[in-house]
C-alpha cells in the first residue's frame, strides 16, 4: 500500500504538472497533430488507417517522452536547485518516500497526458477507421511502461545530479537503450579491441531493452499483442523501476543539501 | 567558553542536546575545512534560544545538521528524545529557513494545505490551522494569491505560518526577521513571545542582535565553527559601574571642567553632549558643575553592556582584535 506521504508527494507532482504550462500545452499540441492526421489521411487512398494509426502512435510516443524528461528531470533536483527542498525534508518524510512519491505522481501525471490522445485515436478507430481499439490500448500502455521506465530512469539520475545533466543523461541512456542493438552490432564489427568488444556487450545487457516496450507497427498492421507478451513486459518494466528507484533512493538518502 | 554546558544541571530533560558536533566539508584540493567544531549545548524546554554569531560562524550548518540535511562528521544528539534528523524529531518541530523558497504555482492557503498533509492532519485539522495561521501572520487577505506574486516579506510571513502548521513543540528559525519592515519584526517578537508563553521551544538564529537581546532567554556565540559564549542573557553581560550623563548647552568652559573629573570622557552630537563617567561618586560632581555652567542636564543613565558589546568584544578577541 502506498503510504500517505507518498500520495502527498505524488498529489503536489500532479498538481505541479497541471499548473505548469509546458506539459498542458504539450498534450495539446500532440492532440491537434493526431486529429490533424485523421482529417489527411482520408486523401491517403487505401493506407489511410495505417497511415493514421502509424502517426498517433509516433505522436504518442513522442509527446510522452517529451512530458516525461521535462516532469521527471526536473523533479528531485528543481527541489534543490530552488531550494525548496529544506522545506520538504524538515517534514516528517522519508527520503526514499520522497523519490517513489515523485514517481508515482509523475507516471500519474504522464498518464493524464498520454490519455486524450489515445482516446483521439480510439475514436477514430471506432467510428470509421477500422482495427482494433484494445490493441491500440495495449500499445499505449506498453508506451506508458517504457515513460515509466524512463521516469525511474530520469529521478535516479537526477537524485545526484542537476536538472540539466538529468535530462540530458536520461535522453542518451534512452536513445541508446533503443538503439542497443545496432550500436552493439557496430561496436563488435568496428572495434579491434576485445575491450571495447566487453563493454559493448555489458552495456547491451545493462541497459534497459526498450523496443520490448515498442509494439507500433503490430498494431499499425493489425496483429494481436499477446496477453502473455503484455504481462512479461509489466513484470519487466517493474523490475527496471524498482531497481532504478532503489538505486535512486539510495544515492538521494546519503546527499547533504 | 565563558560559561560551561548551561542546562546540564536542570532535571528537565532538554529538547535539543548535542554533544561534540562536528561538520567537516572535504575541498576541491583535498584538504578539510571545518564548518563546525566540536559543539556541546543543551536548549530547555519553554526558552527562546538565541543562536549569534557572524557570517560563515556554522549556524545554519548547524540547523541543517539538527534537521539532518547533512550529516555530522563526529558527535552525536538529539531533538526531542529523538536522533537529530529522524522522522520523529521531525514530526514534533517546525522549520523556517533562511530566505524560505516554495513552490511558486501554489496558492498561500493551498501551501500550508500541502504542508498540513505532510503531518498527515486531518481535512478539518488543515482547515483550521490554515486559516488561523494566516490570520496570525496577516496573509488571510492574500491566502488566495500565487505564491510567486507574494513580497520578500510575505514569503518570509509565509514561512513562519507554515514553521507552525503542525502545532510544534519546538521552532528552528534561521533569521526570522530578514525581509520584514519594522511593524513586521514586531509582529514576529511578539509570536515568538506568544509561542513561548505556550510553552513552545524556540531556537533562533539571528544577526539582530537588539531582538535576540530583548526575547532571548539564552544564547549562544558560534564563532567559525567554535563556540564561544553560552548562557543566560544577564549572566553574560557585564554590569558596569559607567554612568552616562546627557548635557545641553555645553560650552568650551564647561567642557575642560568636565574633562578635569577624573576618568570621564566627553562625546559630542549634533544637539547634546554625553558625559561618561566612570563611577557612581563623580555623578554629583559632573551635575554641580554642570549647574553652576547654566547646562541643562537631559538623562542620567546606568551604563550597561549590551549584546552588541559581548558580541563584538568576544569575536574582536578571537581575530585579534579587529573586530573590537
Amino acid at each position: 500500500m502506498i503510504s500517505s506521504v507518498v500520495a502527498v508527494v505524488a498529489r503536489q507532482v500532479l498538481q505541479e504538472a497541471g499548473r505548469r504550462r509546458t506539459l498542458p500545452v504539450l498534450v495539446l499540441f500532440g492532440c491537434g497533430v493526431i486529429l490533424s492526421s485523421a482529417f489527411l489521411s482520408f486523401f491517403q487512398l487505401g493506407v489511410e488507417v495505417k497511415f493514421f494509426k502509424d502517426v498517433a502512435m509516433t505522436v504518442i510516443f513522442l509527446f510522452g517522452t517529451t512530458s516525461t524528461l521535462i516532469l521527471v528531470s526536473t523533479q528531485l533536483s528543481g527541489e534543490i536547485e530552488s531550494r525548496t527542498i529544506y522545506n520538504v525534508l524538515s517534514k516528517p518524510i522519508r527520503r526514499w518516500e520522497l523519490v517513489v512519491g515523485k514517481f508515482v505522481g509523475a507516471v500519474a501525471a504522464i498518464a493524464l497526458c498520454v490519455a486524450p490522445m489515445v482516446a483521439i485515436l480510439a475514436f477514430f478507430i471506432y467510428t470509421d477507421r477500422g482495427g482494433s481499439i484494445l490493441e491500440a490500448v495495449k500499445a499505449s500502455y506498453l508506451l506508458w511502461l517504457a515513460f515509466a521506465v524512463l521516469s525511474a530512469i530520469a529521478l535516479g539520475i537526477a537524485s545526484f545530479s542537476t536538472s540539466i545533466v538529468a535530462a540530458s543523461l536520461s535522453v542518451l541512456v534512452f536513445v541508446v537503450s533503443y538503439l542497443k542493438g545496432a550500436v552493439t552490432t557496430y561496436v563488435a564489427l568496428v572495434s579491434r579491441s576485445p575491450a571495447t568488444a566487453y563493454l559493448g556487450q555489458a552495456l547491451y545487457y545493462l541497459l534497459p531493452n526498450f523496443e520490448n516496450f515498442n509494439v507500433r507497427t503490430a498494431v499499425v498492421h493489425d496483429r494481436i499483442v499477446p496477453w502473455a507478451y503484455l504481462g512479461r513486459t509489466t513484470l519487466y518494466a517493474l523490475v527496471l523501476v524498482a531497481f532504478f528507484l532503489y538505486l535512486g533512493a539510495q544515492i538521494f538518502e546519503e546527499r547533504e543539501f | 567558553m565563558t560559561e560551561s554546558r548551561h542546562a546540564g544541571a536542570s532535571a528537565v530533560p532538554p529538547v535539543i542536546s548535542v554533544n561534540n558536533l562536528t561538520k567537516r566539508y572535504r575541498n576541491p584540493s583535498g584538504s578539510d575545512r571545518a564548518a563546525l567544531v566540536g559543539l556541546t549545548l543543551d536548549v530547555s524546554p519553554g526558552e527562546i534560544y538565541g543562536f549569534l554569531g557572524p557570517n560563515g560562524a556554522g549556524k545554519t550548518t548547524t540547523i541543517k545538521l539538527l534537521l539532518g540535511l547533512i550529516f555530522p562528521t563526529a558527535g552525536s544528539g538529539t531533538i526531542l528524545g529523538a536522533p537529530l534528523g529522524s522522522v520523529a524529531a521531525r514530526r514534533r518541530l517546525g522549520f523556517l529557513p533562511e530566505s524560505p523558497y516554495f513552490y511558486e504555482y501554489f496558492r498561500g492557503d493551498e501551501l500550508l494545505d500541502y504542508y498540513g498533509r505532510l503531518f498527515g492532519l486531518t481535512a478539518a485539522e488543515r482547515r483550521t490551522r490554515v486559516e488561523d495561521l494566516l490570520k496570525l501572520v496577516g496573509l488571510w487577505e492574500h491566502r488566495r494569491l500565487a505564491v510567486r506574486k507574494y513580497s520578500r516579506g510575505m514569503l518570509q510571513r509565509l514561512g513562519l505560518a507554515q514553521a507552525l502548521i503542525n502545532d510544534p513543540e519546538l521552532v528552528i528559525l534561521d533569521e526570522p526577521a530578514g525581509g520584514l519592515d519594522p511593524i513586521g519584526r514586531r509582529e514576529m517578537r511578539d509570536i515568538l513571545l506568544q509561542l513561548r508563553d505556550r510553552g513552545k521551544t524556540v531556537f533562533l538564529s539571528s544577526h539582530i542582535l537588539a531582538e535576540v537581546e530583548m526575547i532571548c532567554d539564552q544564547v549562544a556565540i558560534l564563532h567559525r565553527g567554535q563556540l564561544l559564549a553560552v548562557g543566560r542573557i544577564g549572566d553574560l553581560l557585564a554590569d558596569s559601574r559607567e554612568m552616562e550623563l546627557t548635557v545641553h548647552g555645553l560650552d568650551g568652559t564647561l567642557t575642560k571642567r568636565l574633562e578635569g573629573i577624573p576618568g570621564a570622557t566627553i562625546r559630542h552630537g549634533a544637539d547634546s553632549t554625553v558625559v561618561v563617567l566612570p563611577e557612581q561618586r563623580f555623578v554629583y560632581q559632573a551635575i554641580e558643575t554642570v549647574k553652576q555652567a547654566g547646562g541643562q542636564i537631559v538623562s542620567l543613565t546606568a551604563k550597561r553592556e549590551r549584546l552588541e558589546d559581548l558580541f563584538v568584544k568576544l569575536i574582536g578577541s578571537r581575530e585579534g582584535g579587529t573586530a573590537a
